[in-house]
């Protein structure tokens, strides 16, 4: 009878699993009986994993799998990398695993072009609303390309914007921010459009 | 944030209704033909003062035109037909459309499921995620364990 191996992984101890690990790692297919990296890393120690991920970083296999089970401490090492050109692969897919602080460090770097090659617009859905507005409000003042914020930008940050613009500030292109606004900005908005042109 | 598709729906509807063609819509407000094909396939708006102009041609008010009054109506098979995709996430985030989260989970991208877990994770959404928890990947359970378990 045939065990089936991959309905053992909960049950193996630390040194099977450490064994497995070492044959997955030695096949030319990258799995060993059928078992892939990715479904053993939820059963081993959080320092095991660090160090598959970064093995996997390094040569560029699959590291996306394994970020989940990665530890926080690991996270400003991989952007160390990153930022330095130490390595060209995809950080895209890691950035809902990454800890804040680590987060925030590239986005504020990709911002400022500081990272080649790393659109900004990547982070807005990970990234805390406070970032997303405090780059939106920085990006209208400076008059650069910040329609792909909107969708993410807070209902309170857009607010300022209706608010500024029944104030009469005509420097605000209404047209493109009130569809992303609240329903009550909204017609705010039109209801003063509305009053000045019977003026 | 307004629902692109629905009212591109809405403005076609309109349109038909009031027996205009695309190119008449377009030379009463001085527009392109492709800017009033482009609204009406919910990928642009019309500018504030061309949907005021709009509003006096139908003889109907913004708030109409926009769907503002109307309820979100979808089906639980496929909650994202006939709107905009960011809209409907939107919603279900800010807690405006009422859905069984775990029911309708796998109808989300996998960026649109990371939105959401973000949403849950930060307490800006309000969801029990007890019941999503079957029907997360271990990656997103892992993704939601550090914060909402501890």
């Amino acid at each position: 009878m045939k065990i089936n191996l991959t309905r053992m992984i909960p049950f193996l101890d630390k040194e099977e699993l450490s064994l497995l690990v070492e044959k997955i790692k030695a096949s030319e297919t990258h799995e060993y009986e059928g078992i892939k990296l990715h479904s053993i890393v939820p059963f081993l120690e959080e320092e095991e994993v660090n160090k598959l991920f970064l093995e996997e970083f390094d040569k560029g296999g699959s590291y996306v799998s394994l970020a989940p089970f990665v530890g926080d401490e690991l996270w400003p090492e991989i952007a160390k990398k990153f930022t330095a050109g130490e390595t060209t692969n995809n950080i895209v897919p890691l950035f809902p695993f990454m800890d804040e602080v680590t987060l925030k460090d590239l986005y504020i770097k990709a911002e400022a072009g500081q990272i080649e090659g790393l659109d900004v617009i990547k982070f807005l859905p990970f990234i805390s609303d406070e970032e997303v507005d405090r780059v939106f409000l920085e990006r209208v003042k400076t008059q650069k390309e910040y329609k792909a914020f909107l969708p993410f930008v807070s209902a309170d940050c857009l607010h300022q914007f209706a608010e500024a613009f029944c104030q009469g500030d005509a420097e605000i292109d209404i047209d493109v921010i009130y569809p992303f606004m609240t329903p009550e900005d909204i017609k705010k908005i039109f209801k003063h459009v509305i009053e000045n042109q019977k003026d | 944030m307004l629902d692109f598709y629905t009212i591109g729906n809405k403005i076609r509807d309109l349109r038909v209704a009031n027996q205009y063609n695309q190119d008449q819509i377009a030379e009463k407000l001085f527009v392109s033909r492709q800017a009033v094909s482009r609204w009406e396939l919910g990928q642009t708006l019309p500018s504030v003062d061309n949907l005021i102009e709009l509003s006096r041609i139908f003889r109907i008010s913004f708030e109409e035109i926009l769907c503002m009054n109307e309820p979100v109506v979808f089906e639980e098979t496929n909650i994202f037909a006939g709107h905009d995709r960011n809209f409907i996430v939107k919603k279900i985030i800010e807690g405006d459309i009422q859905v069984d989260l775990a029911a309708v989970f796998y109808q989300f991208s996998n960026a649109e499921r990371l939105v959401v877990l973000k949403a849950i994770k930060s307490g800006k959404m309000k969801s029990s995620w007890t019941h999503l928890w079957v029907k997360l990947t271990p990656e997103e359970q892992k993704y939601l364990k550090n914060e909402v378990i501890g």
